[in-house]
């Protein structure tokens, strides 16, 4: 349990948010 | 409820200032072209917070915290398809129609349909009527949230509300056109950043903090600390919906759907710099992903304060949780929450009212007055016609929601998603990367569309519900439709595909581009 969520849930509630930033940021430095 | 004076001047300083844009900006706009596509001279901020504003409606704050506040944690997918969106938009249509419309000059995206498409009455014809059909029901759908603010907390009757503010909109629209609308925009989007800064964190803390709202909704259905409802149809309650195949089609209708929506795709040739759209896709991410995701958690906390009897929410009404917003931020700031609250939610709802107003008026004066009835139209009696049809599309969208009740309009926000999902996304991704898609194909590929998707309302809302978000069966159909007719019928001259940069690749390389000029270049001799 990670703040009362089950940490599967919050990894994936933070997790993917970040990933796409990530994503976003590698697409505009590559360019 | 009284309406106090301090929440008044707050509220009316903020109507002046708006229109202080529009007369300001009014004299900036000589041309049909400065009206429609602010002369294309829009710098990165305020293009940034244009798009993130044009999708960030007044339901983006008060669904997205009611819909949280009904179905927990499933729904956090929604503050990350929905700011997905916005970099979709962006990155995979705005890079590469940005890169054309500089040499081409489009106004709007049917300018790059007609000539994609080699058919400068067909596909445009279609493409704008139902642009303008789907631009008008969202109309009628983002008065809602106008009126269940003003009326909430000022008590301010609902057709007084009503009227105040899209006759706002409209005079600031009218006058300065997307010039207005790209300053107003930088304005409306730093107030919802900073408002949701300021009504976030006392919110939480007055729910108990983070682990006691979770540990609450856990009490109120286990499912409710998880990322989906099981998978099982019909669901085993009205709330638990969301369910992994569900979510799919969430996905695909929020990301694809809003990402076509005329309203927010039309942005992307007002932008000054080709450059912009290298950072602008994270930019409008990580912006509104923190706008959404502080406002679903403000959803969570209302549940929490409701289940432990801090607050109520208003009873009466077909939709209580989308009041769950503004009675959450009430309790958190007793005294001057009401003009804050105010002027974050109008600024939602104004910045996607202004932008739909001008599209209506530009796809009116421009696709269709100019392209269909009189083809010499001066460049003033567009200017003209395009504010004419602003003031118009007012009228009739206020007639239509003069006698509803609010609530009977909020599912009309959906419909539109689903139009918009169901009938532009395959002409567009199929236009830009597909170099087989054909002028039949399209046109036939948005008739079908809004057809299925139509017929799959009405099915799923009177008649069966379906597992999946209903605007599926439009999008899927419209889908098939363009590939295969675009099979079956002739493909477009090579000339024209290479001039519009179309093919498999998003960043046009130097060769593409300097064929595309050259093509350009011998098309105007």
């Amino acid at each position: 349990m990670i703040l009362g969520l089950p940490t599967e849930t919050f990894l994936g509630v933070v997790g993917v948010p970040l990933l796409i930033s990530l994503a976003l940021f590698i697409w505009a430095i590559k360019r | 409820m009284t309406v106090d004076f301090t929440s008044l001047i707050v509220v009316v300083a903020y109507f002046l200032g708006l229109m202080t844009i529009g007369v300001w900006t009014s004299k900036k706009v000589k041309t049909a072209e400065d009206m429609l596509v602010a002369g294309r001279n829009l710098g990165f901020w305020v293009f940034v917070l244009l798009i993130v504003s044009s999708i960030c409606s007044g339901m983006t704050i008060l669904g997205v915290s009611g819909l949280g506040y009904t179905t927990g944690w499933p729904s956090i997918w929604e503050p990350i398809f929905v700011p997905l969106s916005a970099a979709v938009c962006i990155l995979f249509f705005g890079t590469k129609l940005h890169a054309v419309s500089q040499k081409t000059g489009y106004v709007t995206i049917q300018d790059y349909f007609a000539h994609r498409y080699y058919s400068p009455r067909g596909v445009r014809g279609v493409s704008a009527t139902i642009g303008i059909l789907v631009s008008m029901i969202y109309l009628v759908g983002q008065y809602i949230a106008i009126s269940i603010v003003l009326k909430e907390l000022f008590g301010i009757p609902y057709q007084l509300a009503l009227l105040t503010g899209a006759l706002i909109v409209m005079a600031y629209t009218i006058l300065g056109g997307l010039y207005a609308i790209g300053l107003a925009s930088l304005i409306q989007g730093l107030l919802i950043i900073i408002g949701v800064i300021l009504v976030g964190p006392p919110v939480i803390q007055a729910a108990g903090g983070l682990t006691h709202i979770n540990t609450v909704l856990a009490t109120i259905d286990p499912n409710f600390v998880q990322l989906s409802f099981p998978q099982m149809h019909p669901p085993y309650a009205k709330y638990a919906f969301l369910t992994p195949e569900y979510l799919v089609s969430f996905f695909l209708m929020l990301t694809l759907g809003l990402s076509v929506a005329p309203h927010v795709v039309n942005n992307i040739l007002a932008a000054r710099d080709t450059k912009y759209f290298k950072w602008a896709p994270l930019a409008a991410f990580v912006i509104y992903v923190f706008i959404m995701y502080t406002t679903k958690i403000i959803g969570f906390a209302s549940r929490v304060m409701v289940t432990e009897g801090a607050i109520a929410l208003p009873t009466g009404v077909a939709n209580p949780s989308d009041y769950s917003f503004i009675e959450t931020a009430k309790f958190a700031f007793p005294d001057i929450f009401a003009p804050m609250m105010a002027v974050i939610v109008l600024s939602a709802v104004m910045s996607t009212t202004d932008r739909l107003m001008l599209t209506i008026g530009s796809y009116v004066s421009w696709d269709l007055y100019k392209q269909f009835l009189n083809k010499d139209a001066s460049d003033k009696s567009i200017t003209l016609l395009s504010r004419v049809a602003i003031a118009l599309s007012a009228a009739i969208t206020l007639a239509i929601a003069w006698n509803y009740t609010p609530e009977l309009l909020a599912w009309l926000t959906w419909l539109g998603i689903g139009i918009m999902f169901a009938c532009f996304v395959a002409p567009l991704v199929g236009g830009l990367y597909w170099r087989g898609a054909t002028k039949e194909g399209a046109i036939l590929s948005m008739l079908v569309g809004l057809l299925v998707g139509t017929c799959a309302t009405y099915y799923h809302n009177f008649i069966w519900k379906l597992p999946v978000h209903y605007s599926i069966c439009g999008f899927v159909a419209s889908v098939i439709t363009l590939v295969v007719v675009s099979l079956l019928t002739k493909k477009a001259d090579p000339k024209i595909l290479d001039e519009t940069m179309t093919g498999l690749y998003i960043n046009p390389r130097k060769e593409e581009q300097s064929i595309a000029i050259e093509a350009a270049q011998t098309m105007k001799r």
